[in-house]
Order: structure tokens, then sequence, then C-alpha cells
């Protein structure tokens, strides 16, 4: 019988909180206490998520952080910062076979976002995937400021970005996609010297009208459904998950104060 | 797919060369391919203790970051430090020179909890069918 997933719906959080529930889904599925789970979020306020193994202090400038009061959080996902504010972002966690996922995780990445495609698609957008190893300045640790393969690519250029995180054979994977990109508002929260020049763009631009962030929310998450024609039943986190996510922004609040 | 006589291995794709009570420790030509570029590795201090089957590090590769769990329990002693300048020998030399991490084993018994090459050769098999 085909799985159920659980769809946690569209809700703006605060940075702390969205990576704290994106981090607790994949140790609750991983534990087997939650099913495969799919959901869509935005943020509030503004803040910049980093890559796993970047370091907050050589990329940004803490204090201009704190005086404008942008949040910066560490995701559990490898790649490159990100500033989000006017952007959708997705989670999945789910096993291999949930998806019949390729082991290979640059094949599997690939057939997940495979959805967003479908998404594009259906907003008139023929996308396709960055086939190039690399494009763009790969040194920058800014997510938009060069490609990778298997990015998704409109017209040459990133339109978003994912990554994943494996733990054993459990598959997570999240990603961004700017409805709106205005890198001009991360230059004054970075160090000296490193370059947002940017080789992506946003949605709205691509489609050249207006997009709601519930109307894309909503587009994603029928996409995926339907790109893997799964069942979804909509619900919230456990009480167990909830009490985890309090303790995990406890723990990103703390990791930000001693930058 | 390689998968040397010599080595132990987990079911999470990690080997392991014992030489006395250490032991040498990578990922096979299985994981990295699976992989694919690798361009990071964060590896445990030395010194710091690690448990069988738990999570040791974390490994970077094009659009992934993944977990690395350790064949025995005991004191890592010594991190190969090629690996940190130079991730991509990983993906050319996984059981030679882009071994990760030397474990100084705590309890021998634990050989008995990983696979030998022929099953390893049969589980990566039944992966792929």
């Amino acid at each position: 019988m085909q799985k159920v997933w659980r769809f946690l719906p569209f809700a703006y959080y605060h940075p702390y909180t969205n990576m704290a529930i994106d981090e607790v889904i994949l140790e609750a599925y991983k534990a087997g206490f939650v099913p495969p789970t799919f959901r869509v979020y935005g943020w509030r306020p503004a803040g910049i998520s980093i890559g796993y193994f970047q370091k907050a202090e050589e990329i940004l400038d803490i204090s201009a952080c704190r005086r404008k009061g942008i949040p910066f959080v560490r995701r559990i996902s490898a790649g490159q910062m990100v500033f989000h504010s006017q952007d959708v972002c997705y989670a999945l966690v789910c096993s291999k076979d949930d998806l019949c996922l390729s082991n290979s995780v640059k094949e599997s990445f690939k057939q997940i976002s495979r959805f967003l495609i479908n998404a594009y698609r259906s907003l008139g957008l023929e996308t396709d995937f960055f086939l190039e190893k690399e494009t763009g300045n790969k040194h920058s640790p800014f997510c938009f400021a060069f490609s990778r393969e298997f990015d998704i690519a409109f017209q040459g250029r990133k339109l978003g970005g994912s990554a994943q995180r494996r733990k054993g054979d459990v598959v997570f994977q999240h990603g961004s996609i700017p409805l709106r990109l205005k890198v001009e508002k991360l230059a004054p929260l970075l160090r000296k010297g490193i370059s947002i020049e940017s080789k992506a763009l946003g949605l709205e631009e691509a489609l050249g009208r207006p997009i709601s962030f519930n109307e894309f929310a909503r587009l994603i998450t029928e996409s995926f459904k339907c790109t893997f024609s799964l069942r979804f039943k909509t619900a919230g986190l456990t009480p167990r998950e909830k009490r985890e996510v309090r303790l995990a922004v406890k723990r990103y609040e703390k990791a930000a104060l001693v930058k | 797919m390689n998968v040397p006589e010599n080595l132990l291995y987990t079911k999470e794709h990690e080997w392991a060369r014992v030489e006395g009570n250490l032991a040498y420790v990578g990922i096979t030509d299985y994981a990295q391919s699976s992989l694919g570029e690798i361009v990071f590795v964060e590896c445990p201090k030395i010194g710091k203790r690690c448990e069988q089957f738990k999570q040791f590090a974390t490994i970077e590769s094009v659009k992934s970051a993944s977990d690395l769990f350790a064949p025995f329990s005991g004191r890592i002693v010594k991190v190969n430090e090629q690996i940190q300048r130079t991730p991509e020998i990983i993906n050319q030399s996984p059981y030679e020179q882009g071994w990760l991490v030397v474990i100084e084993i705590e309890d021998e018994k634990e050989k008995e909890n990983l696979l030998s090459s022929s099953a390893y050769k049969e589980y990566i098999k039944a992966l792929s069918d």
C-alpha cells in the first residue's frame, strides 16, 4: 500500500524556527516517529542561511546583521549562503524507496528537482537542468553567484537553489525559490571584499508578472504530489517535534550570540 | 565496483583496514561514486572518541552533506591532512590516498559486526538491482 505523506502547509516562521523544523523533521523521520514529510514555508523576519560547512564569521559582517536585525542560521545542508526574504522554500524528508530514488546522490537530486521543473512548466516557463559542471564564480560564498550541474536554469540563469542532507538511507532536501531576487539587500551584511554578483533571477522576472507566496507554495505542493503520484495528509508537528523545535531554536540563538 | 579483499565494510559504505590495534578508515568506491565530486570533509579532531555505527564525520559533495559512520569504537589517533587540501583524492583513490582517519580500536570483537569483502559485494549488488 502506498504510504501517505505528511504535509505541513505554507507558513512564515522566524529563521531559527524554520531551520529547527527542518532539522527536527529529519531526525523524527530517521527515528521512525513520523511519515515522509513535505513542507513549504517563508521567512519572517528576513534572514540569512549559511551552508553546513560555511563559517558565519568568515562571510558575514555580524555586527551589521545584528544592527539591522537580520538573524543568520546554519543549515543542515551543504551549499552556499542564501538571503531569505522574498522566497518560497520547501523541505522534504523520506527514504530512497519512498520516491524510488537512485543510489547516486546527484541523480536523486535531479530526480527530486524535477517537481520544480514541472511546477515552472505549469506557469508556462520552460526550464532545464544546468549540464555544465560549474558556471559563474565558484569561489563565491553566495548561492546565487554560480550554478552547478543539476541546478535549474531559465534562459541560462539560475532559478532557485536546493541542497540535500543524507543520513544513511534517509534523504532530506530543501530549497529556496526567490520570487523577487534583491541581492543588493545582502551587500551591507557581508564582510568587505565578498562579491554578491548574481547569476540568477527571481521567478517574477522570469514570468514577467507578479506571483504571490501562497500561489507559488500551492503550485509546488501540487507539482510534488503529481510528479511522484503521492497521497498527502495535512497535519502539524507532533508534540515531541514541537518540544525538539523549541530546544533547537535555543541552540541556534546561542550559536548566533557567541559569534 | 572496486571492493578490495583485505578490508572490512559497513552497510553505510565505510571501509576499515585493520593494522594491529589500529583501523584506517575511509569510504568505499561505491560511496564515492554515489556521492559524486567530493568538495569537503569535516573530520573529528585527534583524541575524540567515536562509537561503532554512530556518526563521526560529515562529507560534502556537490548538492549534499552526508553523515559518515564509524566502523569501530575508539579514539581518533590520526587524521588525513591531505584530504582537507585536496578532497577530490577521495574520488580518485578511496582505498589508498583517500583514507580519512585512523581509529585506535577499543574492542576487537566489533570486527564481527562488519561485512567481509564478499558480503559487502553482495550487499551493494542487491542495492543496485
